[in-house]
């Protein structure tokens, strides 16, 4: 059975002034599958997510999402498209609550310029928000407003943020950096349940971690894709040793 | 218990606020400074829209409140409209105007908008100076008095300031009560989130440039609102109504009393207008208490007298 | 309409866009390093021509005024920063705006308090008095003045900014606050110096500008926004901006005097209105701070 791409780049490169940060990347991905992006530091790897989810656009190069041109699109639409990213940063809304946080992420996709209805009588939006809360474990956490919310908390809220949108593609930008191990283990585990129903791009330093559940790897380095291929394939690609053994 | 209270004071704000609004005269020492109070709280609640919910900073919202009052007044003077007539045109004529000064102003970043919104509302006042045959120029509009109204069984004596004051009210609270339901529609929702963090509501998928377009034009017309009521209030449009210095009275009131809460602007307005009423009792320079009191709130209460009380009893 | 009348009403507006040079280099100046719009900036203007006033009134002469004016307003500018600014970095956008416009405020009664609610007039000194035959008409001696010190200005400007190591530490720290910092510079001084510099400049536009205008407590109301109009169409934090777009403005408005006097005034903002749509960050808007 051959799978759709949902994501392919062609040529994609990326200046800020003088200094280059992707040069001329092609790269494809298939539907459904797990796919971790790794190389050292300023590699271009974060600059990638951003440029896939419309926060920028190339110098140069095309996007392509299944087979639509999405090199121009408007950041709004993105996720409306199915293409959502949790932030290297936390980039939740401080003084809403938990809940509050999940559900206007989520109406987002419904009901933007509706002047008239009590928003907190939608109870089908507030439900789903609930619900989405439950995935990533802060139920109990709903009423509280989201800037007392411990950091491994507001990294899993993050990620339900980004799942508001019901995404097929799902960036996922080192959700677990700061989280305690345990915290780690579960959002690895949510990123494998995850991955059943919809395509995961995920950002990570912790390379054991990612090799354990990744189908795929992209390896990055100063701007140009250096290697892919399955996990045993780019532990055993010389350049990504040369780069790695270097960098370490 | 805070949190039962708040909530419930977050339920009920429209009837909460009609109640105070109500006993208002009853606790001035003159009509005149409650109808003030009245009509610039919901000015200032015009503005609160957008300042304190969704966190944009205009300095040219003179240009609706004026826009309301000279709408009106123009409408009773050259069109020979009755008051209803009057407000309803004033309400369009900053509505325009806010749509038209929107396109400019929403256009640009951040921390221009509060200078690109005082330099268009001012050539908004230049025009209107210049155009003397239909607004009187430098000397304002005159001669746009509303003795009375008359519903049939009863005429409204507008010449009585209380019977003036509860009228205005009717219609304060009306907007009060639409404000409120646009601040709890998913819309609502939407320029909070904005507020909160621009950059993921609109990874969330919000067109924010729309989305404020519009909290723009809506705070156009509420403002225009309460300048119709103004004109009607003080039978006179002065032409300093369109002066920036107005706009920058406003935002000092939406601040005193509470950026971000419903009642809030209110407070600011009868604190901003005691001052200038009271100290102006003994000295001309009731300017200097007003600029010095807004700059200790600025550094160490910003947000309002209650706006700081409401995020007291949230935590 | 002779040619002798346009270049003579060009030069006027030279003599116009002089000062609005000055202003708008003041806010520019404040805005790069501080990202600070400083709605205070007229009063500050109108203070300088009081410095001015004050200087004269004690016994002084016109010379004295311009230099006290923008060391007393710059150093009034200094304790600004220090005392109401510094406190709210970190605090959003908004609340250096609302400090200066609170602060405008109180200027404005405290003059009034200090010199009374009248306007004074400021003469032009002696020797600047009368007129220069410049080939094609009569023109003002004072008004030369006013260019010749607003070019200098700008001259001693640029010398600091591109020559000496002060000037490379503000640009730096225009550019990357953080880095600066690190770098052990300190930038909590830097930005005092600033903010007092660009007041200082604006206190010169004033105590210049005075003789030419009346001197009255709300002199600096309407140049707050003949400033910020300046500024959008040069683009804030551009210097050379600044200049282009207050030589710009004032020679159209002078300009447009000659054929319709009443539009005059309004003829900046609609140059404003076209820069807003046509390019928003002004002429040289973004390119970087002082290039």
């Amino acid at each position: 059975m051959t799978k759709n791409v949902i994501l392919r780049v062609e040529g994609l490169t990326k200046k800020f002034g003088k200094f280059v940060a992707l040069e001329n990347v092609n790269v494809s991905f298939p539907e459904g599958q797990l796919t971790a992006i790794i190389g050292p530091n300023g590699a271009g790897k974060s600059t990638f997510f951003n440029l896939i989810s419309g926060e920028i656009s190339p110098s140069r190069g095309k996007i392509y999402y299944y087979d639509r041109d999405i090199t121009d699109v408007p950041q709004y639409k993105f996720s409306k498209l199915g293409i959502a990213k949790s932030f290297q940063i936390t980039n939740i809304f401080p003084e809403l609550s938990t809940l509050e946080n999940v559900r206007i992420a989520i109406q987002a996709m419904h009901s933007k310029y509706q002047l008239w209805k009590n928003r907190n009588e939608l109870s089908s939006l507030r439900d789903e928000a609930y619900d989405l809360l439950g995935v990533v474990g802060l139920q109990d956490r709903a009423k509280r407003r989201a800037d007392t919310l411990a950091h491994g908390e507001q990294r899993s809220l993050e990620i339900a943020i980004a799942l508001a949108c019901n995404p097929r593609l799902l960036l996922l930008d080192e959700p677990t950096a700061g989280m305690s191990p345990e915290e780690t283990v579960d959002l690895m585990d949510l990123a494998t349940k995850l991955a059943v129903d919809r395509t995961i791009l995920i950002v990570e330093h912790k390379m054991k971690l990612i090799m354990g559940i990744s189908h795929h790897l992209v390896v990055f380095h100063q701007g140009k894709l250096l290697a892919e291929g399955s996990p045993d394939e780019v532990r055993n690609n010389d350049d990504v040793k040369r780069v790695y053994l270097g960098s370490r | 218990m805070r949190q039962i209270l708040h909530d419930w004071g977050l339920r009920y704000r429209t009837i909460f606020t009609g109640i105070s609004l109500a006993l208002l005269p009853f606790i001035t020492p003159h009509d005149a400074l409650a109808t003030n109070i009245l009509i610039f709280g919901l000015f200032a609640v015009g503005f609160n829209l957008l300042f304190g919910y969704l966190g944009l900073l205009s300095f040219g919202h003179a240009a609706f409140f004026g826009g309301g009052a000279y709408g009106a007044g123009l409408a009773i003077a050259h069109l020979d409209m009755g008051f209803l007539g009057a407000v309803c045109f004033g309400v369009l004529l900053a509505t325009g105007l806010s749509i038209i000064i929107g396109i400019f102003a929403i256009r640009s970043k951040g921390i221009y908008f509060a200078m690109i919104t005082l330099a268009l509302a001012q050539l908004v006042y230049y025009v209107f100076f210049q155009m003397t045959s239909l607004t009187g120029g430098e000397n304002g509009l005159r001669g746009i008095t509303v003795k009375s109204i008359d519903l049939g069984y009863y005429s409204i004596n507008l010449l009585n300031s209380k019977e003036k004051y509860y009228f205005l009210f009717i219609f304060v609270f009306l907007a009060l009560a639409l404000v409120s339901r646009i601040l709890k529609s998913p819309f609502g929702g939407a320029i909070e989130a904005i507020r909160e963090n621009e950059n993921r509501a609109v990874a969330c998928g919000y067109n924010v440039k729309v989305t404020k377009y519009i909290a723009f034009c809506i705070s156009g017309g509420f403002c225009g609102l309460a300048g119709a009521l103004y004109a009607l209030h003080i039978s006179i449009v002065p032409i300093d109504i369109l002066h920036y210095q107005t706009s920058g009275m406003v935002v000092m009131m939406a601040l005193l009393g509470g950026m971000g809460s419903f009642f809030g602007p209110f407070i600011g307005a009868a604190i901003f207008l005691l001052i200038e009423d009271v100290v102006g009792v003994w000295t001309s320079y009731w300017q200097l208490v007003a600029g010095v009191v807004f700059i200790l709130f600025v550094l160490y209460f910003p947000k309002g007298i209650w706006g700081s009380l409401v995020d007291w009893a949230r935590r | 309409m002779t040619l002798d009348l346009l270049l003579l009403q060009l030069f006027t507006g030279v003599a116009l866009g002089a000062i609005y040079i000055l202003l708008a280099v003041g806010l520019s100046l404040i805005f790069g390093l501080l990202t600070v719009v400083n709605f205070a900036h007229g009063a500050f203007y109108m203070v300088g021509a009081y410095v001015g006033v004050a200087v004269l009134l004690s016994g002084g002469n016109f010379w004295l005024g311009i230099l006290a004016a923008p060391l007393v307003v710059g150093a009034l500018g200094c304790v600004t920063e220090r005392w109401l600014i510094r406190p709210l970095y970190g605090r959003g956008i908004d609340y250096p705006i609302l400090l200066t416009f609170g602060l405008s405020y109180v200027l404005l009664d405290l003059i009034r308090m200090l010199f009374g609610v009248e306007g004074i007039p400021l003469e032009v000194p002696g020797s600047l008095e009368g007129a220069a035959d410049l080939g094609f008409g009569y023109f003002p001696l004072y008004r030369l003045f006013v260019i010749a010190i607003c070019a200098v200005l700008l001259w001693l400007l640029w010398l600091l900014l591109e020559r000496s190591t002060l000037g490379l530490v503000i640009r730096a720290g225009a550019r990357d606050p953080e880095m600066v910092r690190v770098l052990g510079v300190d930038v909590d001084r830097i930005r005092l110096l600033v903010f007092g510099l660009g007041t200082g400049v604006a206190a010169l536009a004033g105590i210049l500008a005075a003789p030419m205008r009346s001197v009255t407590p709300e002199m600096g109301i309407p140049v707050l926004v003949e400033a910020f109009v300046v500024t959008v169409v040069g683009g804030m934090g551009s210097l050379s901006g600044a200049v282009v777009a207050g030589l710009l403005v004032g020679v159209i408005a002078s300009i447009v005097s000659l054929f319709y006097p009443e539009m005059s005034e309004m003829s900046m903002f609609f140059i404003m209105a076209l820069v807003l749509l046509i390019r928003p960050q002004g002429i040289f808007g973004r390119a970087g701070f002082l290039e």
